[in-house]
């Protein structure tokens, strides 16, 4: 049971990761359409 | 165990999937294109990047094909501790490297590199080790990727070597080239969101595949009673402690991290660099953990060479599909930290070769962005003629690594330290350079005498990591307690037993005698150093508008100081 967690945590926790990134994208693109200026 | 023979893409489905993968990274890049593009945009993307683009660069860029196949290497090698001593001692690493970033940005807003810094700090001697070690880890990282690229397609599919070696480069030139680093940033979300897609399907498929929590069950008796246990001392002193100590070299001496440190909106340091820790720390350990899952099938590496764990797993375990899923995974990791290499070098050139010293101070714009595409030209043609030609790169890579060891104590204690002279800097690198050589290469016999002096330097090198990992968070006081505290602890454990351990003694040796001679040259120094020196002489090369006048591109220049 644990061992099995141990290995398969990592891609949960990647997927977490992956949403963070992809929701603060989207409001840095906002942000930068509101502005006006480029985003990089 | 089932065959082990790999499976096989077809000629057509490999094409389409690099030319897919490179075409849609190459369009990505056309989103951001500008007709003159701005020079420090092209290096550092003005400093101004947001949390999301940066932390998926930061990850995407430490993450390189070796991150997977050392990590699963790792696993299968060491067991149940195996995969987190590749992967969390890299990913602290970049946690451990943002305070030192918040100190660089704050002493030189507008660097593009930190030989930038160590220029203004010092003069051109000191820039000059900073740059060439620079170069020369870009370089090599650029020629294992490509070798990477061409390993994994001449391994999954019919197209040679030399094919995939030609696409990959071609590939990461043709969308680097014209924006640079900014190119480099935008791609690499994209990339990453690939490679963690990727690594969330394909991991558990494999694990399940391969039978789960039953095998896992039915095969703890395949493991050793070392690689049984989570706290094996052979994992840390063969694995985690050198990987350790020759990462946090990689975190300061490497230009592609410290790109991303200037590139970063400044309120933004922290966060970014909390997330990449995370995200690198998954996705690294993560597919560590195939490695570990090969121990318990019992699976034995084509040609013993266990580089092919992975390619070995996803080629028995996984459906063409997942295939499909892990080449572009590899070739997202390795992509991603090409292109931050090509970045990087051309940065360099661009600042330290014709900012400083070709153009002495006074760098034409346009000239500038022409010395920075043809450094990606001519570092993607070298790659690819080196990784073409497969040269052992053991030897070059070693000394770079002790270079980057021997330069961490004192780029961080020049930042922090009014004495460090130029001098103490120069002596530092090259005595701790020499002393580890001679070490590492056994250049005399390591045993008596001779022996216990490179245990007490590495010993004191010991002291140097930990107390500068103290110091970047918890500041001076803290910084010595904790070195005299690992100085006391490791001084009786290494004399007489690290010369068993060579790799590491080097490299701990590096960073000891670098910060005993940079410490005494400095404490004889009566000249101090005024810090707000560093925020004058190191400015933009482009977007402060002076009244200079326009120059050829429709730019401004500033003219560079110092």
């Amino acid at each position: 049971m644990w061992l099995t967690a141990y290995f398969l945590v990592w891609p949960a926790i990647s997927l977490v990761v992956l949403t963070v990134l992809v929701v603060s994208l989207g409001r840095d693109l906002r942000a930068a359409r509101a502005s006006g200026q480029s985003m990089i | 165990m089932q065959a082990t023979a790999f499976f096989q893409l077809s000629t057509a489905t490999t094409l389409l999937l690099l030319l897919g993968f490179y075409g849609a990274t190459f369009l990505l890049s056309l989103l951001i294109r500008e007709r003159n593009e701005n020079v420090d945009g092209f290096m550092v993307a003005n400093s101004a990047v947001g949390f999301g683009l940066s932390s998926a660069s930061m990850i995407a860029t430490w993450i390189w094909a070796a991150s997977f196949y050392a990590s699963a290497t790792s696993g299968f090698k060491y067991g149940l501790s195996g995969p987190l001593h590749y992967g969390f001692w890299g990913a602290l690493m970049i946690l451990f490297i943002y305070p030192f970033g918040k100190r660089f940005r704050q002493l030189a807003p507008n660097a593009h590199t930190l030989a930038e810094i160590l220029h203004a700090r010092h003069g051109t001697s000191s820039q000059i080790i900073m740059a060439v070690s620079n170069i020369i880890g870009s370089c090599i990282s650029l020629m294992v990727n490509f070798t990477a690229a061409g390993a994994l397609v001449s391994m999954l599919s019919p197209l040679s070597f030399i094919q995939g070696v030609l696409i990959a480069g071609l590939g990461v030139l043709s969308y680097t080239l014209w924006s640079g680093f900014r190119a480099s940033v935008m791609t690499d979300f994209a990339q990453l969101v690939a490679m963690i897609l990727a690594a969330v399907i394909i991991i558990p498929l494999i694990f399940f595949n391969a039978g789960g929590p039953d095998l896992l069950a039915a095969n703890m008796w395949r493991l050793s009673a070392e690689q049984a246990d989570f706290y094996s001392t052979t994992a840390i002193l063969e694995q985690g402690a050198p990987y350790f100590v020759a990462v946090l070299a990689y975190a300061i001496g490497n230009q592609t991290i410290a790109q991303r440190l200037f590139a970063v909106r400044e309120d933004l340091i922290k966060p970014t660099f909390l997330i990449a820790t995370l995200g690198y720390g998954a996705i690294v350990i993560g597919l560590g953990m195939l490695g570990l899952l090969a121990l318990f099938t019992g699976l034995e590496p084509v040609n013993g060479d266990l580089n092919n764990i992975i390619p070995q797993m996803a080629s028995t375990y996984l459906p063409p599909l997942g295939i499909a899923l892990f080449f572009i995974l590899v070739i997202g990791s390795l992509s991603s930290t090409a292109d931050s290499d090509l970045a990087a070098l051309s940065a360099i050139v661009m600042t330290d070769v014709y900012g400083k010293n070709i153009a002495r101070g006074r760098p034409d714009p346009r000239r500038m962005l022409w010395w920075g595409r043809a450094t990606m030209v001519v570092a993607t043609l070298f790659g690819v003629i080196f990784a073409s030609l497969q040269f052992d790169i053991l030897v070059m890579l070693v000394f770079v690594g002790a270079l980057w060891g021997a330069i961490v104590f004192p780029v961080i204690a020049s930042c922090y330290w009014d004495r460090v002279s130029n001098r103490a800097f120069v002596w530092a690198v090259l005595s701790a350079v020499l002393l580890f050589s001679v070490v590492r290469f056994e250049l005399v016999p390591i045993e008596g005498a001779v022996a216990v002096f490179f245990e007490v330097c590495a010993a004191l090198g010991g002291a140097v990591v930990l107390g500068l990992m103290a110091f970047g968070f918890f500041g001076r006081t803290a910084a010595l307690l904790v070195a005299a505290l690992s100085l006391l602890v490791m001084l009786p454990a290494f004399i007489g037993n690290l010369r068993e351990y060579i790799v590491l003694t080097g490299s701990l040796t590096a960073y000891g005698v670098s910060t005993v001679v940079c410490v005494a040259l400095s404490w004889r120094n009566t000249e101090r150093f005024d810090f707000n020196l560093l925020a004058q002489r190191v400015t933009a090369f482009q977007h402060a508008k002076v009244e200079a006048g326009p120059v050829a591109s429709g730019a401004f220049v500033k003219p560079v100081q110092g």
